[in-house]
């Protein structure tokens, strides 16, 4: 269950690396979802935000997740500051149950970041109700399972990604 | 690293929470209440254009070999429909014209200022929004093209919504279908005036103001009724899909679908406000009846 790469000193992460992440998934975040994609859509920069704030966490901080969530405000047209808000609370439970999620490989860490993923969604849902009147999309919070099914794949890829990069090979 | 730079940690984690949450919540309030960040909003959108022109790339590229290869027989049905409309069309366009004649001469019978045609702008649609929460269209032309916030946006059926955020190259547009949006309107067969709303996520809208003896059936047409001075008089908005009445309740409970079909690379007009050109027309006529005084 304990992953080994976590426990020895490790170079830190490229910082081109961070930023092709960030790119990436912001990329994703713009491609033309419609309908119930939208809905299901994962949040890509949540879960690239999520891996940087276990691994970098003096690099990728609290004001990273405030402004990516600006970012996906304005990407998504929707009320500025919903989902900066959902990410910097994200944000901060992420960094205070670090240290214990990294004692488990990137497989194991997945159902301790699920209450996460829920979390911040479920923050967006009512900022948005809380503001606009009408009634919760509770529908969207089925993006989480999306959120879990994708946070996997995408923590083992950077994960890989950054050891090849730390340790290059001769 | 330093041994300055090791130990700097700023604020903790809790303090940067509150700092974070406390601005978001400003925003939210600023943007939703007094709409008031509209400038933070076109600002990014600068940065965000090309990133975005960039992913829809492949859509783009996807769509267009679709298209490519779209059959002879297809086209031709294409073609064939759209000749038949343009028949019928014409034919519309020709009565039009000669009732818009008698109507402009009446008014002038009656002292009333003459319609003028309003200047319009064509769009193309960029993408549907991206966003769970609210039903909104992105427009690929933006202040730069001369749009500005709060005037209606048509496709070929009818009403579809109202722009309301600019930036440089592209524009939001707010669904008539979505929460909250009011729309003075009328019944076109009996030109009973009210508002319509939007219902949000179920695509839909309702005439929440209607009482439970008002005239109105399944099927018919609602259209602006020009009021506002937002909205031109006439343009098609929605049909009466469902109509509920109850001795309970003080106002029936009508349920419109609307006309305005949606998608991506389909084709829109924005239109200017009514009220820039009264205003200006309203003007001119208090300014010759001082002059006559």
């Amino acid at each position: 269950m304990i992953s080994q790469h976590d426990r020895v000193l490790r170079n830190p992460s490229h910082i081109r690396l961070i930023w092709a992440s960030f790119v990436i998934a912001y990329l994703l975040t713009l491609l033309p979802w419609s309908g119930w994609a939208v809905i299901l859509e994962p949040n890509w920069l949540l879960l690239v935000l999520i891996h940087w704030w276990l691994r970098e966490p003096w690099r990728v901080g609290q004001s990273a997740g405030f402004f990516s969530g600006l970012m996906m405000d304005v990407a998504q047209t929707g009320i500025l500051g919903v989902s900066a808000l959902s990410f910097s609370i994200a944000g901060w439970l992420t960094i205070k149950f670090r240290t214990r999620m990294l004692a488990f490989s990137p497989v194991a860490q997945a159902p301790q970041i699920l209450p996460i993923l829920i979390g911040a969604r479920l923050v967006a849902v009512l900022a948005v109700w809380l503001s606009s009147g009408g009634s919760p999309n509770w529908w969207l919070l089925l993006g989480s399972a999306s959120d879990f099914i994708f946070w996997i794949p995408i923590t083992l890829v950077l994960h890989q990604q950054d050891l090849r990069r730390s340790h290059p090979s001769p | 690293m330093s041994t300055r730079e090791f130990f700097q940690r700023g604020p903790s984690p809790l303090v940067r929470l509150a700092f974070f949450c406390a601005f978001s919540i400003a925003l939210v309030i600023l943007d939703t209440r007094y709409h008031s960040v509209g400038f933070i909003r076109a600002g990014l959108n600068i940065f965000i254009y090309p990133a975005e022109q960039a992913a829809h790339l492949p859509v783009y590229l996807y769509e267009q070999s679709i298209e490519f290869f779209t059959s002879q027989s297809e086209l031709r049905a294409h073609n064939e429909r759209l000749n038949h409309q343009l028949i019928v069309f014409s034919e519309r366009a020709a009565q039009s014209a000669s009732l818009e004649k008698d109507l402009n001469e009446l008014r002038a019978l009656n002292d009333l200022p003459a319609r003028t045609k309003l200047p319009s702008i064509l769009a193309e649609v960029s993408h549907g929004g991206r966003n769970p929460f609210t039903a909104k269209l992105v427009l690929d032309r933006g202040s730069r093209a001369g749009l500005i916030e709060g005037q209606p946006v048509m496709d070929a059926n009818g009403l579809i919504g109202q722009v309301t955020h600019v930036s440089l190259l592209s524009a939001e547009v707010t669904m008539v279908t979505e929460q909250n949006q009011q729309i003075p309107v009328r019944i076109l067969r009996n030109g009973l005036r009210t508002l319509s709303e939007g219902d949000g996520s179920s695509g839909t809208l309702s005439l929440p103001f209607l009482p439970e003896g008002a005239d109105i059936q399944a099927g018919d047409q609602i259209v602006t009724s020009g009021i506002d001075g937002t909205y031109p008089e006439g343009l098609p908005v929605a049909m009466v899909a469902h109509i509920e009445r109850s001795s309970s309740r003080v106002f029936a409970r009508v349920t419109c679908t609307p006309v305005g079909g949606i998608g991506r690379g389909h084709y829109v007009l924005v239109l200017n406000p009514p009220k820039s050109a009264d205003s200006a027309k309203s003007t001119e006529t208090t300014k010759s009846g001082s002059d006559h005084d």
